[in-house]
């Protein structure tokens, strides 16, 4: 078996589900490291986290919505590498369910 | 003028492909400007890894992100009527030396696809406007 090629750009937007069918949010920032002369990806961040991560703006963005009595809806999750099933990248899977993720 | 060109960053660095690498300038190892990063390839490895490979650059590409079928549909006018003939250029992803407000290459753009049409611009407009260097 080859290796599959993945288009990064593509999967922004897309929506993860956990093998119970919740939405894990969509991916908004991926996260790579390089080790051994190759980047690697380690993390994808989903949801107004990753979005804020994209733009920067996290930590202020956290205190403009804490601010604004909002903190509680700021959703999305950094999910692991080792949690994702990329296989299809049209339908990015959880390997385990959304609740055991850090939010 | 080649120069100061920033060396491979140290094992453990971190990178943030959509915020630092997607879109942003391109700039080669003479400062040339020398597009942007339309797209970021990367290979699912049969150890489960996902490894980048290269980045893309070509208007195709990026039109697949908002739509593959138009996406598709640009290329084939580039194939028959491009400049560069629709061919989507991929940089190898060791090429790229630092990311961020620019991604800097560590090669020389004169030397690829990535200027054709700045050249065609040149060649068949620029150059014919009187007082044009």
């Amino acid at each position: 078996m080859s290796a599959q090629e993945v288009h990064i750009e593509r999967l922004i937007g897309r929506k993860i589900h956990d093998p119970e069918g919740r939405s894990a949010g969509a991916i908004e920032e991926i996260e790579a490291e390089l080790r051994d002369g190759e980047w690697v990806v380690t993390k994808v961040l989903t949801g107004p986290v990753g979005l804020l991560t994209r733009l920067s703006s996290l930590g202020m963005g956290a205190w403009l919505l804490g601010f604004l009595g909002a903190r509680k809806s700021l959703g999305g999750c950094e999910i692991a590498w080792r949690h994702l099933d990329l296989r299809d990248p049209n339908d990015p899977r959880l390997r385990c369910p959304v609740r055991e993720l850090r939010h | 003028m080649a120069e100061d060109f920033p060396e491979m960053p140290e094992n453990g660095s971190r990178l943030r492909l959509i915020r630092d690498v997607l879109d942003s300038q391109m700039v080669d190892r003479r400062h040339r400007q020398s597009g942007k990063v339309d797209g970021i390839l990367a290979e699912l490895r049969e150890d489960g890894r996902l490894v980048i490979t290269a980045v893309e650059n070509g208007l195709p590409e990026a039109v697949r992100r908002v739509s593959p079928k138009v996406g598709d549909w640009i290329a084939a006018l580039g194939r028959r009527w491009g400049v560069r003939k629709g061919e989507i250029y991929r940089i190898p992803f060791d090429k790229v030396r630092r990311a961020g407000i620019e991604v800097r290459i560590d090669l020389d753009a004169e030397a690829t696809p990535l200027l054709a049409w700045e050249k065609w611009l040149h060649d068949h407009i620029v150059r014919h406007i009187p007082g044009a260097g």
